[in-house]
């Protein structure tokens, strides 16, 4: 797409690029979703992890696309967020620059919301600024003479509440009528803000002007040397609007820059201390003209609650409290959820085998499809759920609380406070957890976090466990009949990743994602009723977000997974079992039980020759020489291989290579006699108790679970990870299970 | 004029940023969120075992390392005048809404 000429465009058909930007705690969000509706994208900026929103509506006939910038505090780009900001103002992005910017302060807190208002005003584009949060503004006593301040700053600006949708309509027309002005105007530069020479003054004015002055004997046209890019061309070193002009420009405006620099540093007026403090003093002395307050700042009710939730000893309580009822909401409801999702799945499937004879066709929908859309949809209950909660504390402005809280604690592992609850939601699921890595804002941070939240010891691990423990541990009692043997080891493998990830974060940390720790500079937002809204949306968007991104990897890979364990082989005899069973069964069950039972152990038989002969079983076979010094035979392998898409998988699989038919659970007396039983060519038994927990410890450190990798791969937008993820964790779990075998057989 | 630094002070205390030093990142970044010679800023409260500190900046409550509050000299309260280009309090713009 190219930039069409603002002045042959008809307005019917053109759609006009709004963008919002504001201040983290501007509401740009709420005021984003109550502009937008309904019609939101979510995706991700080319090359970066930064999340892209586009909402689409109509405003007085005309159509508009709406583009949700990060929330950033500056133009002066430090982290992928502010760099993608500027990229798209700019529009060197790979798309054209916007028709308008609306640009979003916090009413109340003007001092410095405006600083970054200044910077948006030298863009080469028509700026509404809209004070939000107007009702909170002037409940605290603080008056803004708007007509005064747009004619200070020369732009228009609006008051808004999005949160009560209070003068959106007015910032509708506004958007409306500056459109419209800015396509019948002759200028081609419609507007830049008149008064930018006001804010830097002095030495830096005059160096701008002479890079202005050299780019334009050098040849540059216009558009690509406008007063914004020259003035962020000098005052970030090393950013991209620099890289994009000495790109154009040659190495003579690089040496004019470093010359500029030093000129100014003579003077006494540094990079990048200079423009802060001349924003700043122009941004003081606007305010003194167009801003009253009422009453000296007094106690507010933020301050009163705070002085309990951000209490060294009792707001830590607190906090840990919330936390952790997060945590054990999300682990005990999604189990009913999940369960009546598999009641779902279960009854689909059902429905399949009663309308169809058996064969592949109704093999693959009931093992293959069904299976793999389960796969997606179990996950859903727990990533809406977490998300409710994150939207809550984000939106009510206790979320950079809890940060600022737990920072210290999360310093151990070389993180920040935002990781500790999607950490934490790990231990329930890695797969909303990851997820809510979004809320963490460094980006080496947020990948350590996303790269050992997999080790947490998730629910799914949880049936492995109990199903080992019950077959292999002793009931015995250790410290006289106090400590439970059985539940010390189930406590001891749900920690053992906890433990693990400390050393894997600080090596990661060291290694791969290594760098200066990032300033944590953290805004305590005023607290305020959250939105229904608001958190709907966002549980809404996480939820598509994950069906659609990475639902249908996970689908793709049950699918595979279904195919590689049924093929090669003949199904026949397999196909005419069930056939037999399910017409005496609907004959008359009980008067043909002891007929069914004969030709369901056969069946059982049957379904476990054609796991081992197929593509799964031969590769299990294959590996046997590699996890012999873990203590498995071939059939663990299988088993191992089997459950690459869930961990939990496992159960089932072997199940159905011991003969038991894969609807065992780890409850099963029949398993786990047959696993007892289970021994090698030479007599002696497979499972021994080193054989269960090198079993276990393979399971609390191994990445099997495909739903994990394809989270990873869509969170970090790239494959490198989700790789990277699989062959750590499958080293860790590998050597973790040899030394354990290893070391117990020696006991 | 004593130096003192943003992170030597007290829960309650109120102090004037006279200068921000460290590296430029975390000095730029610092700046930008208002942290500039001739502010004033308040200490709210620490965080448990020794986390980060709760300041209130330009009526923004902001939270910091000790790392970070220890790039920022400040002096105390006393003793400060706006700087040149202040605006005396009769020429203050009142609003007509």
């Amino acid at each position: 797409m190219t930039v069409p000429s603002p002045s042959i465009r008809p307005a019917t058909t053109h759609t006009a690029r709004i963008a919002l930007i504001g201040n983290p705690n501007t509401g740009k969000s709420t005021l984003f979703n109550a502009l937008s509706g309904l019609r939101v994208r979510t995706g991700n900026y080319p090359g970066v992890t930064v999340e892209k929103r586009v909402g689409r509506t109509q405003w007085a006939g005309r159509n508009i696309e709406l583009i949700d910038l990060p929330g950033t505090y500056s133009l002066s780009p430090k982290s992928p967020d502010e760099m993608v900001a500027v990229q798209v103002l700019t529009g060197c992005c790979d798309e054209p620059k916007p028709d308008l910017i609306i640009c979003i302060c916090n009413a109340s807190a003007l001092d410095r919301n405006l600083y970054l208002a200044t910077q948006v005003l030298e863009v080469d584009c028509p700026v509404i600024l809209c004070l939000n949060m107007w009702d909170a503004a002037v409940h605290s006593g603080i008056k803004v003479d708007t007509e005064s301040l747009s004619r200070e700053l020369g732009v228009r600006v609006v008051a808004t509440s999005a949160t009560r949708r209070e003068g959106l309509e007015q910032l509708k027309a506004a958007v409306v009528e500056s459109l419209a002005k800015a396509e019948t105007s002759e200028n081609k530069s419609p507007q830049s803000f008149p008064n930018a020479s006001r804010i830097l003054n002095g030495p830096v004015a005059v160096e701008i002007e002479r890079l202005e002055e050299l780019l334009s004997t050098l040849g540059i046209p216009a558009a690509k040397r406008s007063p914004f890019l020259v003035t962020r061309s000098l005052l970030d070193p090393e950013g991209s609007v620099e890289c994009l002009l000495t790109n154009d420009a040659g190495p003579q405006y690089r040496s004019a820059l470093e010359e500029s620099r030093r000129v100014l540093a003579a003077a006494g007026d540094e990079i990048p201390g200079v423009e802060a403090t001349q924003r700043y003093r122009f941004i003081k002395q606007l305010l003194s003209r167009v801003q009253t307050r009422s009453t000296a700042p007094s106690v507010t009710l933020t301050d009163r609650i705070d002085s309990v939730l951000t209490h060294r000893v009792f707001g830590f309580l607190i906090c840990l409290a919330v936390l952790m009822f997060v945590f054990s909401t999300i682990y005990w409801f999604s189990q009913p959820i999940s369960e009546g999702v598999e009641g779902l799945l279960g009854w689909a499937s059902s429905q399949v085998s009663d309308s169809m004879a058996p064969g592949p066709l109704r093999s693959l929908l009931t093992e293959g499809i069904v299976a793999g859309v389960g796969s997606v949809i179990v996950f859903l209950p727990q990533i809406c759920l977490l998300f409710l909660f994150i939207g809550l504390l984000e939106d009510c402005g206790y979320m950079a609380r809890a940060a600022f809280m737990m920072d210290r604690l999360m310093g151990l592992l070389g993180l920040s406070g935002r990781s500790f609850l999607p950490l934490m939601s790990s231990f329930a699921c890695a797969v909303p957890g990851i997820m809510a890595t979004r809320v963490i804002d460094d980006r080496r941070d947020r990948f350590v976090t996303i790269l050992i939240a997999p080790l947490m010891s998730c629910s799914a691990r949880l049936p492995v466990y109990v199903l080992m423990i019950g077959a292999f541990i002793p009931d015995a009692n250790l410290l006289g009949g106090l400590l439970p043997l059985r539940a010390v080891v189930l406590f001891a493998m749900s920690t053992l990743g906890l433990v693990v990830a400390v050393p894997v974060a600080l090596i990661l940390r060291k290694t791969l994602l290594r760098g200066e720790p990032s300033p944590f500079l953290l805004e305590l937002p005023d607290y305020r009723m959250p939105s229904a809204r608001i958190v709907l949306m966002r549980v809404w968007e996480s939820g598509m977000a994950f069906v659609v991104r990475a639902g249908t990897l996970i689908f793709a890979t049950s699918v595979i997974v279904w195919a590689a364990g049924s093929f090669p082989g003949s199904h026949v005899r397999q196909y005419e079992l069930t056939a037999k069973i399910e017409s005496l069964q609907a004959e008359d069950e009980e008067s043909n039980a002891a007929a069914i039972e004969e030709l369901s152990a056969e069946l059982n038989l049957q379904n476990s020759q054609l796991l081992q002969g197929s593509i799964l079983g031969q590769a299990g076979k294959a590996i046997e020489p590699f996890v012999k010094p873990l203590g498995w035979d071939w059939r663990i392998g299988i088993g191992v291989i089997a459950s690459f898409p869930a961990r939990e998988v496992v159960i089932a699989t072997m199940g159905t290579i011991y003969s038991l038919g894969g609807d065992v659970d780890e409850e099963n007396d029949g398993l786990r006699d047959t696993l007892r039983a289970a021994t090698w060519p030479d007599g002696t038994p497979v499972f021994s108790v080193p054989v269960a927990m090198s079993i276990m410890v393979f399971f609390a450190l191994c990445a099997q679970c495909v739903s994990t990798l394809m989270v990873i791969r869509r969170e970090t937008n790239s494959w490198r990870w989700p790789v990277f993820s699989f062959v750590y964790m499958t080293v860790l779990a590998y050597v973790g299970a040899f030394l354990t075998y290893q070391i117990g057989r020696m006991f | 004029m004593n130096t003192l630094r943003l992170a030597d002070l007290t829960p309650g205390a109120s102090a004037i940023v006279t200068a921000i030093s460290g590296a430029s990142r975390i000095a730029s970044r610092l700046m930008e969120m208002g942290f500039v010679p001739g502010v004033a800023v308040q200490v709210l409260r620490r965080a448990p075992f020794g986390g980060p500190i709760q300041y209130r900046i330009h009526n923004v409550s902001i939270s910091m390392r000790i790392a970070e509050a220890a790039c920022i000299s400040v002096t105390n309260d006393s003793g400060w005048s706006e700087p040149a280009a202040a605006t005396p309090a009769s020429e203050l713009h009142v609003a007509a809404t």
